[in-house]
């Protein structure tokens, strides 16, 4: 099965929304940006909005084969114009609808038209607004080919802790997404899965109406190069993987623990000493005193290995 | 302990890293050791310290180094810490709220920050203090040391005030470039679930450090040779080498002058 998520880079014609959901325990920054890369190859601008990141910090997330076409707008030096009280700007405080839009503009260049928008981390914005004014700063963004006449295709990749907002914040920007990401909340490096960073659910809204869903496994190498695969075929190859080196326990013991055929008839020949014979019983018991022996009956399943067998442990 | 603890989180060259955001937080046990283990190295890599204490006096600190063989008194004398008393603010919030003010007497600090409802001018405080350290004429480092935030909660701010203001230490570090040190905060981590601003705050705060320790008391329950368990997850791009585990987990025993960490299970009372 080809995996969906490459299709979504490689085909996509047409403006998205790409929503990242993250938690504390596994940051979706690495795939946000090994993908926002990749689609950057294709575009004409890379424009990155980083809140959380310093921006040298930011730099070290992208490839150098798309670091030409990068603009970033640092929010992140002085988010609310602590250190310029004079200003009267507070880029946080975005004005819903019309910043993002303001700022992209600003920096576009001539004869660009289709550009790449990382916002790292929407999760910064959202104490300062409405879910409704964040979302609809998100739309303006994604539909803004309609406004600006030279832009035909914008893609958006968000990122969000989902772990910091209540649901309903979650489940607004959810319907907003044509793609959402949902990255595992099981900490990857205490994953099973070996050469991986991690695991996610990819949930992609197609036009006709079709929700398609899909559980990957994703690997970023040092060139900021994404791998992906799908999760179930890598469970399953490392379980029977895992079969094949299961080690033999029986294999290098001094004893032997197995029964020749020989040894086997020699050892059903052995009579028990609780096992009535007539025989012995009558040469070795002398008359008077008490001994108990077993005859098993027919419906007796005696198995000497395991006396208990039939008690049901 | 020192050297025992940095190799715990990886810093086993004599240069320490920087540039780091480190956050400690404990659950159901007291993690200061760990602040008390950063403050000591940051005085013994000749960084400049700038230490907010909130938790405890100076006294308590100094005692607590000089256990672990670093003197905090005459690294304050010499300027090489500069040391604010948090313990200090709750007293000037009331002599500021008191009757028996005279017009034009300036605001303390905290009373300006809880005017504003922000924590802009503890951090300009700070900013002075960082600015004043680097233009210094031996270049070094600068570290901030905060202990602990969650006091801040319980003299009247938001989860959200006091993110912002770790945010504006952190640019104000970064822009120091050369000379950034490292901040470590300690935050309480009481996972009762009961205070939604209190592990909203801890969540926003592990989203942003590129290093978490976490101190946890045994699920268990009290013993008397396994104080907890210290957990370090190391964040960000270039700690990503998929396979390897990001994330380690020793138990510890605090003794008189040190902490002993060990492998899990592996305590002297088991064994």
């Amino acid at each position: 099965m080809p995996s969906v998520f490459l299709q979504n880079v490689k085909g996509q014609e047409g403006s998205s929304f790409l929503l990242f959901e993250d938690s504390r325990t596994h940051s979706g920054r690495l795939l946000l940006y090994a993908l926002a890369n990749q689609i950057s190859e294709r575009f004409d601008q890379f424009h990155v909005f980083t809140t959380e990141l310093s921006p040298d910090e930011t730099s070290s997330y992208i490839g150098s084969e798309v670091s030409s076409k990068l603009i970033l707008h640092d929010i992140w030096t002085d988010p609310l114009g602590w250190n310029n009280p004079a200003e009267e700007t507070d880029p946080l405080k975005l004005n819903p609808g019309s910043d993002f839009i303001s700022r992209l503009c600003c920096r576009l260049a001539p004869s660009v038209s289709k550009i790449v928008v990382v916002i790292d981390t929407i999760s910064s914005f959202l104490p300062y607004h409405t879910d409704s004014q964040m979302c609809s700063a998100i739309l303006s963004l994604v539909t803004a080919s309609e406004r600006i006449s030279d832009i035909q295709n914008v893609q958006v990749l968000g990122l969000l802790h989902s772990d910091l907002h209540s649901e309903k914040t979650v489940k607004a920007l959810r319907y907003l997404a044509t793609t959402q990401i949902k990255l595992s909340v099981e900490d990857p490096s205490l994953s099973t899965i070996r050469d991986a960073h991690g695991v996610f659910e990819i949930l992609q809204n197609k036009k006709n109406g079709k929700v398609k869903r899909q559980k990957e496994v994703y690997r970023v190498d040092g060139n900021h190069h994404l791998e992906l695969s799908v999760y179930d075929q890598q469970q399953k190859q490392e379980n029977s993987h895992g079969n094949d080196a299961q080690p033999d326990p029986t294999a290098n013991l001094t004893f032997n623990l197995t029964l020749k055929e020989s040894e086997r008839i020699a050892k059903e020949k052995v009579v028990l000493p609780y096992i009535s014979n007539k025989d012995k019983s009558e040469l070795v018991t002398p008359p008077g005193s008490g001994q108990i022996f077993y005859e098993p009956d027919d419906a007796d399943d005696f198995d000497e290995e395991d006396p208990d067998d039939d008690l049901d442990i | 302990m020192i050297k025992d603890f940095n190799a715990l989180i990886g810093w086993v060259t004599e240069t320490i890293p920087c540039n780091q955001f480190i956050l400690v937080t404990d659950c159901q046990t007291d993690g200061s050791f760990a602040i008390h283990n950063f403050l000591s190295t940051f005085v013994r890599s000749h960084h400049k310290v700038i230490f907010l204490s909130l938790g405890q006096s100076f006294g308590h600190y100094n005692s607590v180094a000089q256990k672990l063989g670093t003197n905090l008194s005459s690294a304050k004398s010499s300027g090489q810490l500069t040391h604010i008393d948090g313990l200090q603010f709750s007293l000037q919030l009331c002599r500021d709220s008191s009757e028996d003010k005279t017009p034009g007497e300036k605001l303390s600090v905290f009373t300006e920050c809880l005017r504003c409802g922000s924590l802009r001018p503890l951090y300009l405080t700070i900013m002075d203090l960082i600015k004043s350290q680097s233009t210094s004429s031996t270049p070094s480092p600068v570290s901030v040391v905060i202990d602990d935030l969650s006091l801040l909660m319980s003299l009247g701010f938001k989860a959200q005030a006091i993110t912002e203001f770790i945010h504006y230490c952190r640019t104000a570090l970064w822009k120091l470039s050369q000379n950034a040190g490292n901040l470590v905060t300690l935050v309480h981590d009481d996972a009762d679930g009961l205070d939604d601003d209190a592990s909203h705050l801890v969540i926003a705060l592990s989203h942003q450090t590129d290093m978490l320790i976490k101190v946890e008391g045994l699920t268990s329950g009290f013993s008397k040779d396994v104080h907890g368990q210290v957990t370090i997850v190391h964040r960000g791009l270039h700690q990503s080498t998929p396979g390897r585990r990001k994330a380690t987990s020793v138990h510890y025993k605090i003794l008189d002058k040190t902490v002993s960490f060990f492998p899990m299970g592996t305590s002297s009372a088991v064994l």
